[in-house]
C-alpha cells in the first residue's frame, strides 16, 4: 500500500536500486536512468494520443449527430477504441510523394521538427510532487521558446513545398501565430508575476487557490491565444479549405501528413495540460498529500475537461476571416493583456499575498477582475454603438446623394 | 540545476528521434512508384505558372515589426515579473508607465491603420 501511494517515484527508486545492486558505477546509473526516464516521458503524450484520437472522433461524431468509430471488427475493438491502430497501419503503407521542384531537405525536415517540438515540451510539465521531467527554473520560457520552433516548422513546410497555396498559407499562419504570441506571453507575465516563479512546479505549488479564480481575465486571454496558436476554430486558418485548400499541408502525403496531425493533436493536449497546470492547480487535488500517485490522475482529469472545451469550440463555431482574426488580436487581446498586466501589478502591490488566508486575497483579485471585465464590456458596447451610428450616417449621406436631383 | 539541463538535452534528442522514426519506418514499408503526373505540384489540375516563391504583401512586414517590438517588451517584462515580489511600489509604477507608453505606441499604430490586414 505504501508503495502504491507514491507509485511512480517508487518505481524509479526501485529501478535505480536495481542498477546500483547490479554493481554499476554511479555515473552509469545516472545516465541510464536519465535516458530511460526521457523515453518513458516521451511515450506519455504518444499513449495519450492513442486515446485522444478516439476521444476526439467520438466527440465530433456526437456533435454532428453520428456514432463515430464503433466497429468491433479485427481492428475496431470495443467501441472502436482500436480504430487508431488500423489508421496507423493504413498510413504507414501509403506512398510518400514529393512534388517537383520541392526543396527536399526542408520539405522532409518540417514535419519531423513539428513533432519533435510537440514532444519536447513535455519535459517541464509537472505530474506530481517530484514527478517532473526536469524542474527547470525557466520552465515557462522553455515552453515559449519551443512554441516558436513550431512556427519555423510551418514556414519550412510552406517554403519547401514549391506550391503557391502552401507558401501563402504558411505566411498567413505565421502572421497569426506571431500576433497571438504576444497576448499569450503577456498572460504568462501576469501568472509569473503573481506566482513569483518561472518554474512550472513552483507555479503549481503556489496555487492554494487555483489561479483561475485569482486571474480569470488572464486565463481567458491565455485560452483565446492558445486557441489561435493551435489553429482551432474560430481561428483556424490552416485548414481553411474554401480559401487555401489544405494550407501548408497541401503537398504532404502519407506518414509526413499524419505527423502534422499527430503534432497538432499533441499540441492541443499539451496546451490543455498547460492550462490545467497554470490555472487549475495542476496535479493538486483532494488526498494528493496522502497519496502522491493521484497527482497525474487529477492533472489528466483537469486536462480532459479543458480539452473538451477546446473541442466544443472547434466543432460548434464558424471560422473568422484573417483580417478579423488579426484585428481581434491586435485591437482587443493585446491592449487588454497590457492593461491586465498593469492592473494586476498594482493590485498585487496594494493587496500583498497572504498565505494565512489565500481565499481573501484571491477574492480581492477576483473582484478587480470582474470590474475590469465589466469595464471592457462597457467600452466594447460604446465603441460598437459609435461604429453603428457612423455607418448609418454614411448610409444616409450616400442615399441622399443618390436621390438628390441632378 | 545542471542535472536538470542534462535531462532537457537528452529529452530533446529523444524528441527528435520520435520525429524522425516514423518516416524512416515508413520508408521500408511504403510503395515507391513515382511518375511525372503524380509528382506535379498541386494546383487545381493545371500546371503551376511562374515561380512559386511568391512575394507577399508589405502589410505582413508591418505586423512582423510590431511583433518584434512587443516581443522585446515581453522579454523585458518577464524578469520584472519574476522579481515582482521583491520590488517596491515605486518600481511597479515605473513598469506600469513603461507598459502604458507601449500601449500608446499600439494606439498610434492603430490610428495609422497599420493593424488593418488588407
Amino acid at each position: 500500500m505504501e508503495f502504491l501511494k507514491n507509485l511512480f517515484v517508487n518505481i524509479g527508486l526501485w529501478f535505480q536500486g536495481l542498477l546500483v545492486g547490479a554493481g554499476l558505477p554511479d555515473i552509469w546509473v545516472r545516465v541510464i536512468t536519465l535516458v530511460l526516464g526521457a523515453f518513458v516521458l516521451a511515450f506519455v503524450p504518444l499513449i495519450a494520443m492513442f486515446f485522444l484520437g478516439w476521444y476526439e472522433r467520438k466527440i465530433v461524431a456526437r456533435i454532428a449527430d453520428r456514432l463515430g468509430p464503433n466497429n468491433t471488427g479485427a481492428f475496431g475493438g470495443p467501441y472502436g477504441i482500436l480504430q487508431i491502430v488500423a489508421d496507423a497501419i493504413k498510413i504507414f503503407t501509403k506512398e510518400d510523394l514529393v512534388p517537383d521542384g520541392a526543396n527536399r531537405g526542408v520539405f522532409n525536415a518540417s514535419p519531423m521538427l513539428m513533432l519533435a517540438v510537440a514532444v519536447a515540451v513535455w519535459a517541464v510539465i509537472p505530474f506530481g510532487e517530484g514527478l517532473i521531467g526536469s524542474d527547470l527554473n525557466i520552465g515557462v520560457i522553455y515552453i515559449l521558446a519551443l512554441g516558436s520552433g513550431s512556427m519555423i516548422a510551418v514556414l519550412m513546410a510552406g517554403w519547401g513545398a514549391n506550391n503557391k497555396y502552401a507558401m501563402l498559407a504558411a505566411l498567413r499562419s505565421i502572421a497569426t501565430l506571431i500576433s497571438y504570441e504576444i497576448p499569450q506571453v503577456l498572460a504568462l507575465v501576469a501568472v509569473v508575476m503573481v506566482a513569483g516563479s518561472f518554474s512550472t512546479q513552483d507555479i503549481v505549488k503556489f496555487q492554494d487557490v487555483p489561479l483561475l479564480f485569482t486571474l480569470p481575465l488572464t486565463a481567458l486571454l491565455f485560452f483565446a491565444a492558445a486557441l489561435s496558436e493551435l489553429g482551432r476554430r474560430p481561428f483556424d486558418l490552416v485548414e481553411a479549405d474554401s480559401e487555401i485548400v489544405a494550407g501548408y499541408l497541401i503537398e504532404y502525403s502519407g506518414v509526413k501528413f499524419i505527423l502534422y496531425y499527430l503534432a497538432e493533436f499533441m499540441n492541443q493536449f499539451m496546451i490543455s495540460v498547460l492550462f490545467a497546470t497554470l490555472f487549475l492547480g495542476g496535479w493538486r487535488g483532494p488526498w494528493v498529500d496522502q497519496a502522491p500517485a493521484l497527482g497525474p490522475i487529477w492533472l489528466g482529469i483537469k486536462a480532459f475537461l479543458v480539452l473538451f472545451v477546446f473541442q466544443l469550440f472547434q466543432y460548434t463555431l464558424p471560422r473568422l476571416r484573417i483580417d478579423q482574426i488579426l484585428g481581434f488580436c491586435w485591437k482587443f487581446l493585446t491592449p487588454l493583456a497590457l492593461v491586465n498586466v498593469c492592473v494586476m501589478a498594482l493590485v498585487g502591490k496594494l493587496a500583498p499575498y497572504d498565505s494565512a488566508n489565500p481565499w481573501v486575497w484571491a477574492g480581492i483579485f477576483l473582484l478587480i477582475n470582474i470590474l475590469l471585465g465589466a469595464l471592457v464590456i462597457l467600452v466594447l458596447e460604446v465603441a460598437g454603438r459609435l461604429a453603428q451610428r457612423r455607418k448609418e450616417a454614411e448610409l444616409t449621406v450616400s442615399l441622399e446623394e443618390e436621390t438628390a436631383p441632378a | 540545476m545542471l542535472n536538470q539541463f542534462a535531462f532537457i538535452g537528452v529529452f530533446l534528442l529523444v524528441a527528435l528521434i520520435f520525429g524522425v522514426a516514423p518516416p524512416v519506418m515508413a520508408f521500408f514499408i511504403r510503395p515507391k512508384k513515382p511518375n511525372p503526373r503524380k509528382s506535379e505540384v498541386y494546383e487545381c489540375g493545371m500546371r503551376t505558372h511562374g515561380a512559386t516563391w511568391v512575394q507577399f504583401k508589405a502589410q505582413y512586414y508591418v505586423f512582423a515589426i510590431a511583433f518584434v517590438v512587443f516581443d522585446v517588451e515581453a522579454a523585458l517584462l518577464l524578469p520584472w515579473a519574476l522579481a515582482y515580489h521583491a520590488l517596491g511600489l515605486y518600481a511597479v509604477i515605473e513598469a506600469v508607465i513603461f507598459i502604458l507608453i507601449l500601449l500608446g505606441g499600439l494606439l498610434y499604430l492603430w490610428r495609422k491603420g497599420a493593424l488593418e490586414w488588407m
